[in-house]
């Protein structure tokens, strides 16, 4: 089998395929910055699909960010981690609490696409085909 | 093209696969498929950034304590350029505890 890292998906009206073969000279900065893609599309996919209430999550994501001082960094994220209040929420919804919160504090507790472009310039974060408007 | 979540994965050694037909699941499973393959991806990709950033060490300051300066973070970096890998995986290891 051709060494390669691919993700197809088809549920209702979603389509998401990512795809890459890989070559002997494609570097493990290169996998881990497509493996970093499907896990984004997976987190959000599967947040949506999980039925919870994401709008109220983010407003608690929120509060919790501007209870902590407002500031964005490494530091604050974890001084604040240690304040959500997860009360009387399920699993799935307070794992996605916990990945707003570090988001409003501009972290993440997984490696993301953008992290790994800063890192290695050549690598390009692919945009979503198809036209949007202009708003 | 029947609904269906495919994940296929090689690399030096490494093998990973997930098939799973969707056509008669609910929201709620195609979002539990989603996560296994989540998790996979996550893990596999801090594992591929091992030469840049001493996992080990990382989780070993998790471990200790729920706070992690700087200088201790740089220490488990190749260099300052994959700071920002081992802050991730720091609080990866901090939300797995929770």
């Amino acid at each position: 089998m051709v060494e390669c890292v691919a993700f197809s998906a088809k549920y209702k009206d979603w389509i998401s395929i990512k795809k890459m073969l890989v070559h002997p000279d494609t570097g493990q900065g290169e996998v881990a910055f497509m493996l970093a893609g499907i896990a984004a599309t997976t987190a959000k996919k599967g947040y949506q699909f999980a039925g919870i209430d994401i709008v109220s999550l983010n407003a608690r994501a929120e509060k919790t960010f501007k209870s902590s001082g407002g500031k964005k960094g490494f530091a604050n994220a974890i001084t604040a981690l240690a304040k959500i209040d997860s009360s009387g929420l399920d699993g799935i919804s307070k794992s996605y609490l916990i990945d707003a919160v570090l988001e409003q504090f501009g972290c993440s507790a997984r490696i993301t696409q953008e992290a790994m472009a800063e890192i290695y310039p050549h690598l390009k974060i692919t945009k979503p085909r198809g036209r949007f408007s202009k708003k | 093209m029947p609904d269906e979540l495919i994940f296929e994965a090689e690399y030096k050694g490494w093998k990973a696969e997930k098939k799973e037909s969707l056509d008669a699941k609910n929201e709620k499973e195609a979002s539990a498929i989603l996560f296994e393959i989540n998790q996979i991806c996550v893990e596999k990709s801090f594992e591929l950034c091992e030469p840049d950033i001493d996992l080990k060490k990382i989780e070993s300051i998790a471990s200790a304590s729920n706070s992690a300066s700087r200088k201790d973070l740089l220490a488990a970096c190749k260099s300052k350029e994959f700071y920002h890998l081992a802050e991730s995986y720091y609080l990866h290891c901090i939300c797995r505890k929770k």
